[in-house]
């Protein structure tokens, strides 16, 4: 008798424990664009270790083609070791199921990242690149020249692609109580999304994960608890319309047609935030 | 007699009007004078000033391309770096070629490329934009990219554990544009010069950002 109380216990608490099952958004349309966007994950600890297990798992019922990388790929040292134990081994069940990872550089990384293959940079610190609809801009914030600049605005002005998508480090709004908003980037870059019909930008820096409200048309997201995380790092600001700190994340996202489709992932499992874009409204 | 009195009264204000008149186009171009004499002084000392600002820039710009091209030959006696899924050779091609650059510099020092000349148009200029409408802007830049202190030499490589403070983009837009493969750096309160593919800290001046 003692023994069926025990289990019955037993059953409570990891029933308890266990993530509320959210039913997913994501449509799996065929021919959408899937990616995973993950920033400031590269420590080689446990917890990029967990986030990455979850996305191996969600990989499994949410093929995915890519992963976006808003920078700080490699924390600290970068000898071969580094590269192994931040990069190689906690992503490892993913590159063996062909998934291609695409990175920006952030603070903490150094330019000869561009070098690195599975970074898919070619030798170039800030690069775009077409996946179906969507064309890509990774671009080097830590750095933003006048070469920088000008390509970026005709590269922007020249694609015909649905959907334009910018990827970089230092976010143009952020409530982190850390580093917060860009401001002197955002002033510099903003008018050149909004001329060109940039309707979403992921960034990370901050060790959080927020979601803004549309700022002239545009999503903002700061997704830079892949690795790193700040607990209590989030301020109220009015631009913000969601926020997590409380534990690390990585973003699933479909882009099927003129909606893009998205859900954030705790390291516990937990859908922390979810939603949809028209690139119209 | 009221008529008389009246006439007089004119008379004498007329007679201060037509004084008055006398002296003030008497005093307009002195007045001018005085006004456009410091005005002019400034105007010539801001030309100046510009003449020594692009003097120096130029003498930069002149010693980053010396530089340019003995990175190129130092690079020539190296094979290229390709993309590659080995770490270990992306190390092994940055140090080398800091090496053969360090070789090359034996003796470079302080203000090899940021002559006293250039030092100072840099000065003038980050200077004028941290004062500027837009200076706090970029103070948020610099302490959001998590400035450190580190103690600079020339020919040193940065350290690839430290980070990057971000260099503020609208400083970037009025500063001398560098080759590819070269770029200004934020160090602390100092301002470098790094050749990023050896990561080498090339030249740099103390204490320019007033933090």
């Amino acid at each position: 008798m003692r023994r069926i109380w025990y289990l019955w216990v037993l059953c409570l608490c990891v029933w308890s424990a266990a993530p509320a099952a959210q039913k997913t958004i994501l449509p799996l349309e065929p021919g959408s664009v899937r990616f995973v966007v993950i920033g400031d994950m590269g420590t080689g600890a446990a917890p990029q270790y967990d986030i990455a297990a979850r996305m191996a798992e969600l990989h499994k019922s949410f093929p995915f083609d890519f992963v976006i990388m808003v920078g700080d790929n490699i924390y600290g040292g970068k000898s071969p070791h580094d590269f192994a134990k931040k990069f190689d081994d906690p992503y490892k069940p993913l590159l063996d199921d062909g998934v291609k990872f695409y990175a920006s550089l952030g603070n903490h990384d150094v330019p000869a990242e561009e070098f690195y293959k599975p970074f898919n940079m070619n030798g170039h610190r800030y690069y775009a690149f077409d996946k179906g609809n969507v064309r890509f801009y990774a671009l080097d914030s830590n750095y933003m020249d006048p070469d920088q600049l000008k390509w970026l605005g005709n590269d922007l002005r020249d694609s015909n692609a649905t959907w334009k998508i910018p990827f970089f480090h230092h976010p143009l709004y952020s409530s982190g109580a850390t580093h917060g908003s860009s401001v002197e980037l955002r002033h510099l870059l903003e008018p050149v999304f909004v001329e060109t019909g940039v309707r979403v930008v992921f960034s990370g820096h901050d060790h959080i994960y927020e979601r803004m409200k549309p700022q002239q048309g545009i999503y903002y997201f700061v997704e830079g608890s892949a690795g790193q995380l700040r607990a209590g790092d989030l301020r109220p600001a009015p631009f913000e319309a969601t926020g997590f700190d409380k534990d690390r994340t990585f973003m699933a996202v479909e882009i099927a047609g003129d909606d893009m489709f998205f859900e954030t992932i705790s390291r516990s499992g937990e859908m922390v935030d979810s939603g949809q874009i028209h690139l119209k409204d | 007699m009221r008529k008389t009195k009246d006439n007089r009264a004119v008379r004498a204000l007329s007679r201060q009007a037509c004084a008055l008149l006398a002296a003030v186009s008497l005093n307009i171009p002195a007045a001018w004078s005085l006004a456009t004499q410091p005005a002019a002084r400034a105007g010539s000392q801001s030309n100046h000033m510009q003449t020594a600002r692009d003097q120096g820039f130029q003498e930069f710009s002149q010693n980053v391309d010396r530089y340019q091209q003995l990175r190129k030959q130092v690079e020539k006696r190296l094979p290229s770096l390709k993309s590659t899924d080995n770490p270990e050779a992306i190390e092994a091609h940055e140090h080398a070629l800091a090496a053969k650059i360090v070789e090359a510099r034996k003796s470079a020092k302080v203000g090899d490329i940021f002559t006293e000349k250039g030092s100072a148009a840099f000065r003038k200029v980050i200077q004028a934009a941290f004062s500027g409408p837009k200076g706090g802007e970029l103070y948020k830049t610099i302490f959001q990219g998590e400035p450190l202190d580190l103690s600079l030499r020339v020919n040193q490589m940065y350290p690839a554990s430290l980070p990057a403070t971000t260099v503020p983009p609208t400083l970037l837009l009025v500063l001398p544009k560098l080759p590819q493969g070269i770029e200004y750096r934020v160090i602390g309160r100092d301002f470098a010069l790094e050749d990023v593919k050896a990561r080498l800290l090339i030249d740099f001046i103390r204490g320019v950002f007033p933090l």
